[in-house]
């Protein structure tokens, strides 16, 4: 999972740690569920408003997440680095207990990655914000097309 | 003057240009997960060119390996068979759309 798609991820610094699949994608992954392909429109927190930044934003704040300053681990917290490229919202990625990240790549693996950045520099672009909720925050509210 | 249209491409040159371009299209979005930006892919957008001729092979290769197909057979067919409660769920949209295929004799044509 290294070359130009992903220039900054090496053998060093990320592990596989799925098979793949198209069941669900990066978006629904960060957000917890295995079940779902997340796509404004078809399955999203809110009404479809494009397929932007701002768009996957506002479908992580509407699941209780709020922006926050970096990716650093802070106790009672769960991250989300959320990527775009150009006018494409592209990725989204979850932090784990203990610092390290998360990500479903496409229809490909779960990867667990040293930092968010090690994901970034090619095919996804660059991290765009970092948002955070509360461990201990409700579930995500029913999700509507 | 206009230019004369090509001629209509066989079965096989149809079936053939389908399965590369899908092909070309599953190499290039396999680490996307903007449906819009998978969609824009060339390829995809070659498919949906394609119309109504392209729609079995999609239907063939949704029933073989479930994928995001959905979004070119509603700009091809202007349909949308999946339920509201299976949207989102790749394999329940693949087998809605198997179904509405079926209904119509276009899988397996």
């Amino acid at each position: 999972m290294t070359g130009p798609d992903f220039p900054r991820l090496t053998p060093d610094n990320h592990r596989v740690t799925s098979p793949p699949t198209t069941d669900y994608n990066c978006i629904a992954w960060a957000a917890d569920d295995t079940e779902r392909w997340w796509e404004p429109g078809v399955y999203w927190p809110i009404p479809a408003t494009g397929y932007g930044p701002d768009a996957l934003e506002a479908a992580f704040a509407a699941l209780g997440f709020e922006p926050c300053p970096d990716g650093t681990d802070e106790a009672g917290w769960v991250k989300v680095a959320l990527y775009a490229a150009g006018a494409f919202a592209t990725h989204a990625a979850r932090q784990l207990p203990g610092g390290t990240w998360t990500s479903k790549l496409g229809r490909r693996e779960d990867i667990e990655h040293d930092t968010a950045d090690a994901v970034a520099g090619g095919v996804y672009g660059e991290v765009f914000r970092y948002l955070r909720r509360r461990t201990t925050a409700p579930p995500p509210r029913p999700v509507a097309r | 003057m206009s230019a004369a249209a090509p001629p209509a491409p066989t079965p096989a040159e149809v079936r053939d240009r389908f399965r590369r371009l899908a092909d070309e299209w599953k190499e290039q979005s396999r680490f996307l997960s903007n449906t819009a930006q998978m969609a824009l892919l060339r390829p995809y957008q070659r498919i949906i060119g394609m119309g109504w001729a392209a729609v079995p092979h999609l239907l063939d290769e949704l029933a073989r390996e479930p994928d995001l197909w959905f979004w070119a057979l509603e700009a091809i067919t202007d349909e949308n068979p999946v339920p509201a409660a299976d949207a989102g769920h790749v394999r329940r949209s693949a087998a809605a759309w198997v179904e509405w295929g079926r209904a119509r004799g276009l899988v397996g044509a």
